[in-house]
């Protein structure tokens, strides 16, 4: 990951990119919904998918593909938020302000995951959660 | 109840029973061995109990945090307190839960489909544990329940894990649980003063559309594993399934099944088909008949009886109902539809008298029990006051329980089964419950009994002994009326009395007693007819002040009529039952909406919790409720 002075585009946009896929939270709905961040949505798709295929289960493969679809959907939107954040921070300051810049960004997410903004209903710790709950 | 122990020897046989015991010759027969209760009453007495209980041992109810077993529960219904969920990190439970008064009598009832893979799932070391499905089971509990329940209980294939390996159960695993119900009920078995029954539930639901029975046992003499939906999916293959397995198991072991909330089964719980399409043969029916005798026509996940619309004119058939007509309607808008009449029991009554007509065989002669469905392993726990919920308030409940309301906004309490037996012992309940001298109540205890015959003293309700009087010339509620006099008409008595209830929880007076009659025209229509026999109706705001929930004194103690039938025929087959109502109360809803100080006029102060309290669509009152079994007249008798 290059932390240089001036950091390249893409690298700023990577970084804003997982971090918003690890913390911020999107909604989701099947058979129950809440909001959870991405990154969960690909966690429990993926598991859900390895159940579908290991022990040919039809409830797994449905559930586990609308996981996954909706990942991939919150995943593409995340990504478009990331680089047009970027792209306001890149084009707004100047080039020396852009890792401040997005550290700071960078940091009021992680905070803000460390407070109960999440709902998931799925998980032993919940609903209303924060990020430990979320994952732990 | 009495207090006291029971004589193990009939006093009329000790002499002989001793001198039998001595010679080492076992040649009485078990009823002259059995033992009596010094309170044994011939004429039978009232006994309340709850035959449909979820512990940590169902797999839905520990996805929910559920943590009393088997022993727990039949503490808690003779009496004791026991934590529920939510519990601290210690293991503490932050909330208590008793009754206010005992039960009589109590089955456990887990889900057997599960048995074994949520033992292996919560028992480190055993094959499986670390599978990929347990990890997603402890992980993720609420989405493993529809994961793992549908593969078993939610399809007309259901299959095992790969880590259960091949035959019956999920290998050894299914074992521990199976034994430790058997342990808690011969150990919670108290015979005079409380009973157990041992017992699971079959949990088939073809495409979410459920089938669900419990599987009760008369005696200790069980299968070495239950007969559950993955080992048997067909319903109507059940019957043949466990007498197989009860004649290996030993002579006394013999079961009856109780299906339940036909509400929910899609309109598959009576059909006469098997899931593959194929009918039902003869033998099948009259196999079903003897081995399903009773019905649970209330519990918390509403009330089976009819259905409001359609066929019916029963206006009273609006009570706790719900919206959709299977498990995934609950889940998915798109297949929440409204249950028809043919889901209700109601209709089952009518198919069951159309088939003798046609055929001979009653394949549906239920009598009536409602019970909880707690999966709290809180038994007999219908208080509509501080109603803790049937589950963990339908999600993972983490250290602190989401603020708001306790269940889902559509269930309720739940109800109890009602009980006329000679004496609180296994034979004599289990005796009682094969001959559906049984009714259902929707929580309070009404004491409800019936007594239909040909020539009944019209002056019974009169009598101080009207059932030794009506036991003479009547058959009791659940029976078949025996060969008509020539000119005769059925008279039913009905004899009813409010629940007491407590001095902090008072009950509530009757309202009115109805009957609910069923028959077969000579077209091969069915028609149904219900009669106000006594008492009268009562409005909601002439018995209950909503803003309070205090009732206002109306209703009466007790209601006891002689009804004669003005519209019988006889030669249409045909069946009555007695519908006993309270005055109209608070629901279990109104209550805690009141108590949390919801203003539906003021929508933005309402908490996510308490949005249900403003669903215009739920009642807030609920006249509460009693139905015996019915009786049935079939003219071919004659």
């Amino acid at each position: 990951m290059d932390l240089s002075p001036r950091p390249s585009l893409r690298s700023l946009r990577v970084i804003v990119w997982i971090v918003g896929l690890l913390t911020v939270p999107v909604p989701f709905a099947m058979l129950v919904s809440g909001w959870v961040p991405a990154a969960w949505l690909w966690w429990v798709g993926s598991v859900l998918a390895t159940i579908a295929i290991t022990e040919h289960d039809y409830t797994s493969s449905l559930l586990g593909g609308a996981f996954l679809a909706q990942a991939a959907l919150w995943s593409a939107l995340l990504y478009v938020g990331a680089r047009t954040l970027v792209g306001l921070v890149t084009r707004t300051t100047s080039a020396h302000r852009w890792r401040p810049a997005i550290v700071a960004v960078v940091t009021a997410l992680v905070v803000m995951a460390c407070f109960d903004v999440y709902w998931s209903p799925v998980t032993r710790r919940g609903p209303r959660t924060n990020i430990a709950g979320v994952f732990g | 109840v009495s207090g006291t122990l029971p004589r193990r020897i009939p006093p009329a046989t000790p002499f002989v029973h001793t001198l039998l015991l001595c010679l080492g010759v076992w040649i009485a027969p078990p009823s002259l061995l059995a033992a009596q209760c010094p309170d044994r009453d011939p004429l039978r007495r009232p006994f309340f109990g709850d035959l449909h209980v979820h512990t940590a041992l169902s797999f839905d109810a520990a996805t929910q945090d559920t943590r009393n077993r088997p022993a727990d529960a039949y503490r808690f219904a003779r009496g004791e307190a026991v934590g529920v969920q939510p519990y601290a990190a210690d293991g503490r439970p932050l909330r208590t839960v008793r009754l206010r008064r005992p039960l009589d009598f109590t089955a456990v009832t887990d889900h057997a489909e599960l048995f074994g893979e949520q033992t292996t799932c919560s028992t480190t070391g055993l094959p499986g544990h670390d599978s990929l499905v347990c990890r997603l089971y402890r992980r993720w509990p609420r989405l493993a329940y529809f994961v793992i329940n549908s593969r078993t209980s939610g399809t007309s294939h259901p299959t095992r894990y790969s880590f259960c390996g091949p035959g019956p159960g999920c290998g050894d695993a299914t074992l521990t649980p199976w034994r430790e119900i058997q342990t808690a009920a011969l150990e919670a078995n108290a015979p005079c003063q409380f009973t157990t029954i041992v017992g699971y539930e079959w949990t088939g639901g073809p495409d979410g559309k459920n089938l669900h029975r419990n599987v009760l046992f008369a005696t200790a003499e069980v299968p070495a594993l239950p007969v559950s939906a993955v080992e048997e999916p067909d319903p109507w293959r059940l019957p043949e399934r466990l007498t197989a397995a009860c004649a290996v198991a030993g002579p006394s072991c013999r079961a009856l099944a109780i299906p339940h909330n036909s509400n929910l089964s899609g309109g598959l719980m009576w059909r006469l088909d098997h899931l593959d399409g194929t009918a039902a043969t003869p033998a099948e029916m009259q196999a079903r008949a003897g081995f399903e005798r009773l019905v649970e026509v209330m519990q918390h996940k509403g009330d089976s009886e009819c259905g409001p619309g359609g066929a019916t004119e029963d206006e009273l058939c609006g009570f706790e109902k719900l919206p959709y007509d299977s498990f995934r309607g609950k889940y998915q808008t798109s297949q929440a539809h409204r249950p028809d009449a043919t889901n209700y029991v109601r209709h089952a009554l009518s198919v069951g008298l159309r088939e003798e007509a046609r055929h001979g065989v009653n394949p549906f002669p239920l009598g009536f029990v409602g019970s909880t469905d707690t999966h709290l392993g809180t038994p007999g726990a219908v208080d509509e006051r501080g109603y803790p919920g049937h589950g963990g308030a339908g999600m993972p409940s983490g250290d602190s329980m989401p603020a708001g309301l306790q269940d889902d906004v559509e269930y309720n309490p739940g109800g109890l089964a009602g009980v006329w037996a000679e004496e609180n012992t296994r034979e004599a309940l289990f005796a009682a419950l094969y001959r559906r001298e049984t009714w259902a109540t929707s929580g309070p205890r009404l004491v409800v009994r019936t007594f239909t015959g040909w020539g009944l003293d019209p002056d019974l309700c009169r009598q101080p002994d009207l059932a030794a009087r009506a036991s003479v010339s009547g058959v009791p509620m659940g029976a078949i009326l025996p060969k008509r006099p020539n000119g005769a008409r059925p008279q039913i008595v009905v004899s009813a009395a409010m629940d007491p209830g407590t001095a902090e929880a008072p009950g509530t007076p009757l309202e009115r007693v109805q009957i609910v009659k069923g028959w077969v025209g000579a077209d091969g229509v069915s028609h149904e007819r219900v009669y106000d026999v006594a008492g009268g109706a009562v409005t909601d705001a002439d018995s209950v002040d909503l803003a309070t929930c205090a009732q206002r004194p109306v209703g009466t103690p007790t209601l006891c009529t002689v009804w004669s039938d003005p519209e019988f025929d006889p030669a249409a087959h045909a069946f009555w039952y007695a519908r006993v109502l309270e005055v109209p109360t608070c629901r279990w809803t109104t209550r805690a909406c009141a108590a949390a100080g919801i203003r539906c006029d003021l929508p933005a102060s309402v908490p996510p919790g308490y949005v249900g309290c403003c669903d215009v669509t739920q009642p807030r009152t609920a006249r509460e409720r009693a139905w015996t079994s019915p009786v049935w007249y079939a003219p071919t008798a004659n």
